[in-house]
Order: structure tokens, then sequence, then C-alpha cells
């Protein structure tokens, strides 16, 4: 059946019409505001916050299993769901980690430096890209010299403005990741389409949602230890209901957990005092 | 536009200006409001093409989520290419869509448009008239092109006598010339057809 509705697929696309330009323009606006009306990164919630998300008649299966991982998760920050939010609570997971962690603060921007010189090295548009890696640079450097306070931190995290700005530093290095280890990655690329073009259609591109291989080269540049909680009826790849990235380690706690629901990641903590 | 935004576009500018642009490869572009919302761009017509000579301006706008939503981008000047709409001016080019990185700067952006000119891509098109013609009759298509370069974009080429008779025809008929340019154009220069279609 599905392969039946590949070939009836157009191969090329028709140049669209004004009208149709316009009305995509309302749809696309549409989606938009629904979108804003949550902020870029929700306040630490109780983690039964998420179990108020599901009917427990309707929706059994997602209400039984928000419950049993109150169990084990406190808290959870909700992420806005606009295909940045893999790129985005991974973010937030770090600058909440490098806040409370000097050493690891001053190592993660000296890293910033060396993925600086490295991303124009693969060959990236030169002074736009370092403008990217800069502008991420000075965001810790400010939080190193107590420029910020922890407010202040989650306001501009929350600032279109500058958050895009953090964002696209992740999304340079994963991509610059890629090229960089292109012949260990490249088999992993869909057919038809080179691991360039991956990296600038899929990666680049603001607001494009993560896939595994997208996460796998974050974790791997950004040196984090990640775990994924799953919250849909399929399971991780390593057959339970979570995943831990770089590799399965035993007993190694992740210094990130997400949460992951269909098509999306919230930012999740472990309660510590179950522990 | 967050600040940040804006000392970019500065810097983008200026990468455009100080270039030496114009000399090299045509292009520049003009600021045309303060909070650079609305940009002017030029392409000088690329040589060996029909467009050689001509001078387009470009209708540059910057969103507000620029640089990670792409520039939108214009003909501001009338041009017959099988990407570019012959009513509008809007472009069909991937990095203006959803090849866009915000990565790109604006001097990509018009070298693109530049590259777009002297190689058209008709199995994508934004004018599926242009585009039939470009693919079916191809030195119909280039003296069109010429004729417009010449028409809309102070063009030096000689005129085509043949193609100006017909527009004079039509203006005798008080068709204003830009219509009867397009209307030819679109119509193979059939001075019938265009004439049943713009009276029928």
């Amino acid at each position: 059946m599905a392969n039946d509705s590949d070939e009836n697929k157009p191969t090329s696309t028709a140049a669209m019409t004004e009208d149709d330009l316009l009305l995509q323009d309302q749809q696309l606006k549409q989606i938009e505001d629904e979108q804003k009306a949550s902020p870029l990164v929700g306040d630490k919630l109780p983690f039964y916050a998420l179990a108020g998300l599901y009917d427990p008649v309707s929706a059994i299966t997602f209400f039984t299993k928000a419950n049993e991982l109150a169990a084990i998760y406190s808290d959870i920050r909700f992420i806005r769901g606009d295909g940045n939010c893999f790129y985005r609570a991974v973010l937030v997971g770090i600058v909440e980690i490098l806040m409370k962690d000097r050493e690891r603060l001053i190592k993660f921007i000296d890293t910033g430096r060396e993925w600086m010189a490295k991303l124009v090295k693969l060959g990236f548009p030169d002074w736009t890209c370092s403008d990217f890696c800069e502008f991420f640079i000075e965001f810790l450097e400010k939080i190193r010299d107590g420029k910020y306070t922890e407010a202040e931190v989650f306001q501009n995290l929350n600032d279109d403005g500058t958050a895009n700005y953090l964002l696209m530093y992740f999304r340079l290095i994963t991509s610059g990741f890629l090229k960089d280890n292109c012949e260990e990655y490249a088999p992993f690329i869909a057919e038809g389409m080179t691991l360039q073009q991956y990296c600038e259609t899929e990666i680049e591109a603001m607001w494009k949602e993560a896939d595994h291989l997208s996460i796998m080269a974050l974790v791997r540049a950004t040196g984090i230890r990640l775990r994924i909680q799953y919250m849909d009826r399929s399971e991780a790849p390593n057959g339970g209901y979570q995943h831990d990235l770089p590799d399965e380690a035993d007993n190694v706690t992740p210094d990130i957990t997400l949460l992951y629901r269909p098509g999306h990641y919230d930012l999740i903590y472990r309660n510590l005092v179950a522990q | 536009m967050s600040n940040i935004a804006l000392n970019r576009l500065q810097r983008e500018c200026k990468e455009v200006v100080t270039n030496s642009e114009i000399s090299e490869t045509g292009i520049m572009i003009e600021i045309l409001n303060e909070n650079l919302t609305e940009i002017r761009g030029h392409i000088r017509g690329p040589p060996d093409t029909p467009y050689a000579g001509g001078s387009f301006d470009l209708d540059i706008k910057i969103p507000d989520q620029y640089p990670f939503s792409p520039p939108n981008v214009k003909f501001a000047t009338k041009i017959w290419h099988p990407n570019v709409s012959s009513q509008t001016g809007v472009i069909c080019l991937d990095i203006l869509k959803d090849q866009w990185a915000a990565s790109l700067t604006l001097r990509t952006v018009l070298l693109s448009i530049q590259a777009l000119m002297c190689t058209p891509e008709p199995k994508d098109p934004q004018d599926a008239v242009v585009a039939k013609q470009y693919m079916d009759k191809p030195q119909v298509f280039k003296s069109t092109a010429e004729f417009w370069t010449l028409k809309f974009a102070k063009g030096s080429v000689p005129v085509n006598v043949d193609y100006q008779s017909r527009v004079d025809k039509l203006k005798d008929m008080g068709v204003r010339e830009e219509e009867a340019i397009s209307v030819l154009s679109c119509n193979n220069w059939d001075l019938n057809r265009a004439t049943v279609y713009i009276f029928s």
C-alpha cells in the first residue's frame, strides 16, 4: 500500500499561484499564533502537570504512563513545539548545568571557540557563522562573569531574538559534527540526498525538527550524556522506554533528560529524593 | 527586529557595498529606510545572456525573524525568465524558500539570483508560460527576453523592429505598451492571437 502511494506522488512541484501562497501564509500565521501562546521555555512545573494534560478515559495510555513516570521524575519544563524543541530543550538543559558548574562552563566556552575555528575550516560561511558562535560564547561569558542573574538568563532564553542565535549555534555544531565525520555518517542519510544537503535543509534551517541522526550528532558535538524518556506507544531503540546517548552506559547518570512524546521533546528532571 | 539582527544586516549591506562588487559582479544594494526593513537590490544583467546590458532592480523586504527566515525578494524590473513571474516579479529560488540558511547573506542571495539569470531552471518554473516558451521555442524566448531587457531594464541591444511594430499596432488600438508587450510575449508574438486575447 505504501509503495502504491509513493508511486503516485508527483515528482516535481508545480509553481504555486499567488492565491496558494497567500492561503499558505495565512495558515502558517495561524499555526504560528497558536504556538506563540505558550512560552519558548516554560517554568519548572511539578511533573504531575503532565498527567493533567490527558483525559483519564479517552487518553488512558498517556494518562497512565504520565502517572508512572511521576514516580521517577519530579519536575518538567514544557518547551514550545515550534520545530526547535529538541535543540531548545538541550540548550536550556546545558545552560542550567553550566550555571551550577563553573569548571564545565569554562570548558564549554573553550569548546565554543574551537567549534568556531572548525566550522570555518569545514567551509561554513565565514563571518555569519562566527557571529552565531561569538554570540553563544558571549552569552556564556556573561554567565561566567556573574553579569546575569538566573532570572535574566531565562529571560534571554525566552526572548526569540536572543534564543534563536543560541539555537543556531547548536544547529551549526550539529551540522559541523556530521560534516566533520562525513564518512561515518553519510551511510545513514536517506537516498537521494547528500550529507551536505541533509545538513543544510534539515539541520541548519531553523524550525526543522531533529531526527535520530541530528540528535546523535549534537550529543557527540557537545559531549553531554542525554537520556530520552519515551512516552509514546512504541519502545526506545534499546527495547526499553528510555534511550541513553551517546551509548547505553551502565549506571551513568545522564546530564539531561528529555521526555519524548510523538513529535515533541520537553525537559524533565529526576526525582532526587526517591533515588 | 532585534539589535543583533540589525547589526548583522548593516554588516551585510556593507559587505555588498565595499566588496567592489559593482565592477566585478554587478550587484549593488541601496538602503531605503533606517530600520533596514526595505532594501533595493540591483543586478547587472550577466553577459552572454538575453539580460546582458540590462539593469535590474529588486525589492528586498526583511522579515522580523531575519536571519532565521529568508528575505522576501522579488524583481521590481519586469523580466522574461522561466523562474520569475512576468506579472509580479516573484522569484522561484530554493534559497529564498526551504533552502534558506541563517548563514547566508544578501550578497549570496543577489549572486544566486544573478546565477539563476544565467541558468534558468525551466523544470521548476515560476511562470509556466515563459518556461514553456523557453523549452519549445528557445529562439523566441531569447529574442523576447532581450526585448524585455531593452524595454524595461534599459538594455542596449538594438530594438527588434519586428516585435516593436507589433507592439505599436496594439498601441494604436489603445492598448498600453506594457500590456501589449506582455500579451504578445505570452502568445509567441502572434499578433492575431494577442488581439483576440485582449479584445474578447
